[in-house]
């Protein structure tokens, strides 16, 4: 037991592609396999609506507030949505305090390129008073544990949120009417990593993703078909694998759809 | 203006709904009618309390806690070498952080600390600092990172609790474990542990009358107090009774942390 762990420690590559040659990993599971996923919703009452969301250690809540704003000159009619991605140093020793880092920040470019090209939101439901009023929606995802796959996990946590977070009231007359925003659309993700043997794993940890050489996320829409592949470099991908991990990818968002829909009704 | 680069453009101003609906009826109704407060409970009962040691797999200590709807998650990072400093001690630093969700509170807060949330770090270092033994890990430093999830009244004294907690979860040795909580007096009553409609702010206060709130951080084992805050005007006697409230109160939530410390030290022995 012990040469294993000093194996692990001096080789970490190699102890990795021990494993991936028999089609496991060194915690159990299959390679096409995730973490167990947990959602948890509303559990911020100040927020117009919140969710928590787990994939094994990785935790990340996010917390919708609405408020009112003038809307930009160009788009009188169109609402205003912010999403922001946060990774405090209390998540990770790797993380020190300071302005966001650029994980942080290609992770809400890739949030907000997704709400954009998903149509989540209609931008036209947020109008109040066109070119006077629109809803603004801050959407806050804090990471609490980084334990890898970071944008799968703050992805999920979109839906929930936003099912309840709309409040209609005008800025001189106040109704305390509530009514729930439409979503027009749930995307989910799936991040993959790839190592060099041909060994393409889903949902990989912290460890995994600092080991492999290359991750891609595959975003798919309420159709199943593909709303966003965001692949930042690394190694090569023929069209084979690709339609391979599509495959799986389907596989693990039906079941994370029906995960969703178990914790808003609850 | 100052902007922010690293963030997406937000619009420069916007006004929380909930700012224009006057809620007159819950700010005039009095805190206490009938020996009950506005959720019931009796002035010197405390909320739930729900405390869970080893929250954060990536960190050395963690620890979560939850005041009635009051949410603070802690974590503590160290002792770690500090590269540059300044002087020469053979004593170890503390360096703590206490932040705002911003989707914690009412109004929405900054992703950039305020000066509330510096001064409440600052707090925070001052109570934590005499229970740690700092001379143990001279020239290292341990950060403890403190962040509100909800804060529905007594965050502050929530995260003192839960950053005591993650540093023993993250077995730092310490003389004692701090343990704060909160009175609130409103010229007639003390109300311990009170929640946000029930805290006291400066806006609403009319000075003329005595009105005030005290947070004590005491050291139960030592009997030694390591901090009080104290905002509004008390009087002598009335402060002296409400730290006497809070010692009890702390002294209450210290056995249920020892239960919770007793439960992780079995499950490492398991």
């Amino acid at each position: 037991m012990e040469s294993a762990d000093q194996f692990k420690a001096v080789q970490p590559l190699q102890y990795y592609k021990r494993f991936l040659d028999q089609n496991i990993r060194p915690d159990g599971r299959r390679l096409q396999e995730a973490r167990t996923t947990t959602v948890n919703v509303n559990f911020c009452t100040h927020a117009n609506g919140s969710a928590m969301v787990r994939i094994g250690n990785t935790t990340v809540c996010c917390g919708v507030k609405a408020e009112i704003t003038t809307p930009s000159v160009t788009q009188p009619n169109d609402g205003i949505i912010v999403p922001n991605v946060d990774l405090p140093p209390l998540c990770s020793s790797a993380i020190q305090s300071g302005p966001p880092t650029d994980y942080a920040q290609t992770s809400t470019k890739l949030i907000d390129d997704i709400l954009v090209s998903s149509n989540l939101i209609e931008k036209k439901d947020l109008c109040i008073v066109p070119s006077k009023y629109v809803w603004v929606l801050y959407c806050d995802i804090v990471c609490l544990d980084l334990d890898g796959n970071l944008i799968d996990a703050s992805l999920l946590i979109k839906l929930p949120v936003v099912s309840v977070n709309e409040k209609t009231g005008k800025l001189e007359y106040d109704h305390a009417k509530t009514t729930s925003l439409t979503l027009r659309d749930e995307p989910i993700a799936t991040t993959f990593a790839a190592f060099d043997s041909d060994a393409i794993i889903m949902d990989p940890t912290l460890e995994e993703e600092n080991l492999c050489n290359g991750s891609f996320t595959i975003t798919l829409n309420k159709e199943d078909d593909i709303c966003s592949l965001f692949k930042p470099g690394g190694t090569e991908l023929d069209n084979q694998k690709l339609q391979n991990c599509l495959k799986h990818c389907k596989r693990r968002v039906n079941s994370v759809r029906s995960l969703m829909q178990n914790a808003v009704s609850s | 203006m100052p902007t922010d680069t690293k963030r997406l453009p937000v619009p420069e101003t916007s006004i929380c709904p909930s700012t224009l609906i006057e809620d007159i009826s819950a700010k005039k109704l009095p805190l206490i009618s009938n020996n009950k407060r506005r959720d019931d409970r009796l002035c010197t009962q405390l909320r739930h309390v729900y405390a869970k040691l080893k929250v954060i797999s990536q960190a050395q200590g963690s620890a979560y806690i939850e005041i009635g709807n009051t949410k603070v998650i802690c974590s503590v990072y160290g002792p770690r070498e500090v590269k540059k400093r300044d002087e020469f001690s053979m004593d170890g630093q503390l360096c703590c952080d206490f932040k705002f969700a911003t989707f914690s509170c009412p109004q929405r807060r900054s992703h950039l600390s305020d000066n509330e949330e510096k001064e409440l770090s600052q707090q925070l270092l001052n109570a934590l600092s005499p229970a740690v033994c700092l001379n143990k890990f001279p020239k290292a430093r341990v950060e403890i990172f403190a962040l509100v999830l909800e804060n529905d009244g007594s965050a502050f004294s929530a995260a003192i609790n839960c950053a005591s907690l993650a540093l023993v979860d993250a077995s730092i040795e310490l003389y004692d474990i701090p343990v704060a909580a909160c009175v609130r007096y409103d010229g007639v009553n003390l109300i311990v542990d009170p929640q946000l409609n029930e805290e006291y702010s400066h806006q609403e206060s009319n000075l003329s009358e005595e009105n005030g709130q005290v947070l004590v951080a005491y050291l139960p084992v030592l009997k030694q107090i390591s901090a009080l805050n104290h905002v509004g005007c008390l009087s002598s006697k009335v402060l002296n009774q409400s730290m006497k409230l809070c010692i009890e109160a702390t002294q209450k939530m210290h056995t249920i942390f020892q239960e919770c410390i007793k439960e992780k030290v079995k499950s490492i022995m398991d």
